[in-house]
């Protein structure tokens, strides 16, 4: 028995066609391939309670290096540390990424999306990340010590 | 077409059981849901990176509210009534013409365009089904499209999601599925596959 009077049965030709319009849609419209994976790395970063840090300038700089080549350049800024971050172009359409961090020894990733590279700072702070694609980049710091809150930074496009 | 009070049911247990602990259930619960939520985004005249956006916003907005959430069976409609709310705040920011205190009554049920049909539906059985899809109403596509993620309706939930009350959702599903096969029966291409 139907738990609602106005609910109506549906006959088996009913069911064909919506099963027909839910392959329609898939085909149209399915969801983007990133969904799933963006939806789990924002519930792991809600669930890292990181500080949020912002863009020191409040807008990525270009600029351009004697080479010519495009330098896209951007400080992030938290309670703790800074991270420089400077994008050059590598050949075949990908990103050299090199970046400066406060303190040596401090892990870093740097997310496309739902992928995410790891690097650890050398002694002087510094950090690469090579062949990247462009695109919507975050990044996610690690403090050496484990007291500290992790720090995400804003998307920037690449 | 698996089946909507299935789908309920199945989302219950796993949110439950993330609520108790086994954190690591969230990930099948997302891949569950997140077919529904897409479309129903979609179908409230969200482009595709604002209802990548919304669906993401929705998820993070419940586990949030995870403990608020008394009844696990709820689950389903609660993140489709977020996804249809933050819609809705979104294509009112848009329009700006209205007030904020205005009463949500649902989100606007326009397709924001689909792309190059012909490209996209290389079977020609799918090309002719859009070809009376798209000739329905705006708010007969919503309801086809998000019904059509579940069988057997958990009418419940369906009236949250689509903000329509509970006892217009069977009138009008029926409405729409009848315009529908009324279309394609008069089709002779249809008829003749």
């Amino acid at each position: 028995m139907s738990q609602y009077p106005h609910e109506q049965p549906m006959d088996e030709q009913d069911a064909a066609v919506l099963d027909s319009i839910a392959h329609l849609y898939d085909s149209l419209d399915p969801p983007p391939a990133s969904l799933n994976a963006g939806v789990l790395v924002a519930l792991t970063w809600a669930e890292l309670d990181a500080e949020l840090a912002t863009l020191l300038d409040d807008e990525a700089r270009v600029l351009r290096s004697p080479e010519t080549e495009v330098v896209e350049s951007v400080t992030f800024t938290s309670s703790a540390m800074q991270l420089m971050v400077n994008a050059s172009t590598d050949g075949a359409g990908t990103l050299r990424i090199d970046a400066w961090v406060t303190g040596g020894g401090v892990e870093v990733a740097l997310y496309l999306g739902a992928e995410s590279r790891w690097a650890v700072s050398d002694a002087n702070g510094r950090l690469a990340w090579r062949k990247v694609p462009r695109g919507r980049i975050r990044f996610l710091i690690q403090p050496m010590d484990p007291e500290s809150k992790p720090v995400l930074t804003p998307v920037v496009e690449f | 077409m698996t089946g909507q009070g299935r789908l309920v049911d199945q989302a219950a247990e796993l949110f439950e059981q993330f609520r108790d602990g086994q954190r690591e259930k969230i990930e099948p619960l997302v891949g569950l849901l997140n077919p529904l939520l897409w479309h129903v985004a979609r179908s409230c005249n969200l482009q595709r990176p604002d209802a990548e956006d919304i669906v993401q916003t929705a998820w993070l907005l419940l586990v949030d509210h995870a403990e608020n959430i008394r009844e696990p069976k709820a689950v389903v409609a609660w993140l489709g009534t977020t996804v249809r709310r933050e819609a809705w705040k979104i294509s009112r920011m848009e329009r700006k013409s209205q007030s904020w205190d205005d009463q949500d009554t649902g989100c606007e049920p326009a397709d924001p365009g689909v792309g190059p049909v012909d490209l996209l539906l290389q079977d020609e059985t799918q090309r002719m089904l859009w070809d009376h899809v798209s000739r329905l109403s705006p708010r007969c596509q919503q309801i086809l499209r998000v019904i059509s993620r579940g069988g057997a309706p958990d009418y419940a939930a369906l009236s949250e999601i689509l903000g329509i009350p509970i006892g217009s959702i069977g009138p009008t599903r029926g409405r729409c599925l009848a315009a529908l096969r009324n279309s394609l029966s008069t089709d002779a291409h249809w008829s003749a596959k």
